[in-house]
């Protein structure tokens, strides 16, 4: 029995079923970004920081725009095209289309991942920077003994992965050579993952009623240990997630990164801020040069007012400092290398979700419009891949369904619209 | 009602022209958000340049629903539907404000004392 209403419009409404359809499912997603963006409104207006503004690169969030503008178009031109029977020109819009929801998301990925590999460091007293190439790994000297917790899981801890995390007796950092233990029996062994993960049964027998086994070193040695590993840090020794634990001196426990930004806003003298003495003298010179040519050039706007009564937006004009604009031509290849102890650190983070309310958002909105931009491509992409057979035998019937998958890839854009402002220009 | 091919047909130049209006808007905001032209000493982005660039966003949207989704030229029953959809939406941006000048406080947070300027503790 044929569907009454799926091409020819009710009478009374003068509508066709899926047209009906489809706005009422459009009403129901204005409601949900809708509550994401009051959610954004009420993130912004209690945020207890300075809000990030033109923290992202508005030049790919500018290219993704008119990407998805360019690709609303020839949405639009795809379902004329049916409408006028062009079947050719209806596939040439279709694939730009859905070449424009490719590299939108394309685009998408770069930002991304830019953001998982961007650190950030905020010290105790306000001080911020931020960079590439975090290492936060702490390393232990002079290891004597291990004990591992044999009721654990033996797919964690540090022998997991020997070539980035621990290196025995050769230097040869291409070469793991696990360090040699001697077993509670007095045999020597090489205590790597392998070794770990096949004795297991073996290490639980010969402690019969222990929970931890302590394996010593036959000379003591170096390790770096990823601080994501570690549960409880001590001087004398670390205890890693697992159970495991390392006696060693701990040597190093700090985080090194190569800096893009210095940011003193929220401390509250910036020429004692407690990140100046981590810096080198000239980037330090330059920071604090630059902080004080900027307060003369808003002389006029400050008057009379001390940092602490100025206005957010000003405060943030004044000291937060990109690295690369203290340089003619306005980028720097230099990113110094600034180390930090983590006594001094009160979050570390990168630019993911977890950064801070904005990035969440951000994450949350952004991510959920990607998959509404990818659900979107793959109805636009059924009808370009399948639609020839209803085209041969109810072409209109064709161009409606098209019609209905053009609106909502018109309602994609139309958030994107409101996206880009909001999150990477206001 | 664009339904008929030679309807449609005659709209094609518009929406060519109606995509390199959105460009060009999209070009606007850009430069309304970077350049301090509506400042008026104040550095950074003040509430002006708020309004002003969500302002542009829904010119440039009313284009999008208007002319691409054909809601110019739309049936009754639709205009309902967003008129209803409206109607909520705002009430829902509306408790969200309103939730702002709530004058309940609860000091449980925890210390701002990194932070100088706004701050209701």
């Amino acid at each position: 029995m044929e569907i009454p209403y799926t091409v020819k419009a009710r009478p009374d409404t003068g509508l066709w079923n899926a047209k009906i359809g489809i706005w009422l499912f459009l009403a129901s997603e204005v409601m949900l970004f809708g509550g994401l963006f009051s959610g954004y409104i009420f993130l912004r207006i209690g945020a207890d920081y300075p809000w990030p503004i033109q923290e992202l690169d508005w030049r790919l969030g500018m290219l993704n725009t008119i990407i998805l503008i360019a690709s609303s178009v020839t949405v639009v031109f795809a379902w004329a095209s049916l409408k006028m029977r062009q079947w050719a020109k209806f596939k040439l819009y279709m694939w730009i289309t859905l070449l424009c929801a490719g590299g939108f998301m394309c685009v998408k990925a770069v930002e991304y991942s830019s953001k998982f590999s961007h650190y950030y460091l905020l010290l105790k007293d306000g001080s911020v920077v931020t960079g590439h190439h975090m290492n936060s790994d702490l390393v232990l000297s002079d290891v004597s003994s291990v004990t591992l917790d044999v009721s654990a899981d033996p797919d964690l801890g540090v022998f997991h992965h020997p070539p980035h995390h621990g290196h025995g007796e050769a230097d040869d950092e291409h070469q793991w050579v696990p360090p040699t233990f001697t077993s509670p029996s007095g045999t020597e062994i090489e205590l790597d993952h392998a070794f770990v993960k096949n004795h297991h049964d073996l290490l639980k027998k010969a402690e019969a009623d222990a929970f931890a086994v302590t394996l010593k070193s036959a000379k003591p040695f170096e390790l770096s240990v990823p601080r994501d590993d570690v549960k409880v840090i001590n001087e004398d020794h670390v205890v890693l997630r697992d159970g495991t634990t390392i006696h060693g001196h701990l040597h190093s426990n700090s985080y090194s990164l190569g800096i893009d930004l210095v940011d003193l806003t929220r401390v509250v003298d910036s020429n004692s801020a407690a990140i100046l003495p981590y810096l080198d003298e000239k980037t330090k010179a330059d920071v604090l040069h630059e902080i004080s040519e900027r307060e003369e050039y808003e002389k006029e706007w400050i008057g009379e007012r001390s940092y602490e009564e100025l206005d957010l937006n000003t405060q943030v004009a004044i000291r937060k400092v990109y690295l690369a604009d203290l340089h003619e031509g306005g980028h720097s290849s230099e990113h110094p290398q600034v180390t930090v102890p983590a006594e001094e650190i009160r979050f570390a983070s990168n630019f993911g979700p977890k950064k801070n309310t904005y990035y969440s958002i951000y994450f949350t909105l952004t991510g959920l419009h990607g998959l509404h931009v990818i659900g979107g491509a793959i109805v636009l992409a059924y009808f370009l891949f399948t639609g020839r057979k209803m085209y041969e035998e109810d072409p209109e019937h064709l161009a409606n369904r098209v019609e209905v998958g053009g609106l909502f890839w018109h309602f994609v854009d139309l958030i994107w619209i409101f996206l880009f402002p909001l999150l990477y220009l206001l | 009602m664009a339904d008929s091919a030679e309807e449609v047909r005659k709209h094609l130049k518009l929406y060519g022209m109606i995509g390199a209006t959105l460009i060009i808007f999209t070009c606007v905001t850009v430069i309304v958000g970077l350049v301090p032209i509506f400042d008026l000493g104040a550095p950074g982005v003040t509430p002006v340049d708020i309004v002003i660039g969500l302002l542009i966003a829904t010119f440039k949207s009313s284009l999008v629903i208007l002319i691409f989704m054909h809601m110019n030229h739309e049936r009754i029953l639709i205009y309902k539907f967003m008129l209803f959809t409206v109607v909520f939406v705002l009430g829902m941006f509306a408790l969200t404000l309103l939730a702002e000048s709530d004058p309940i406080e609860w000091s449980g947070f925890n210390d701002s004392s990194l932070f100088n300027g706004e701050g209701k503790r």
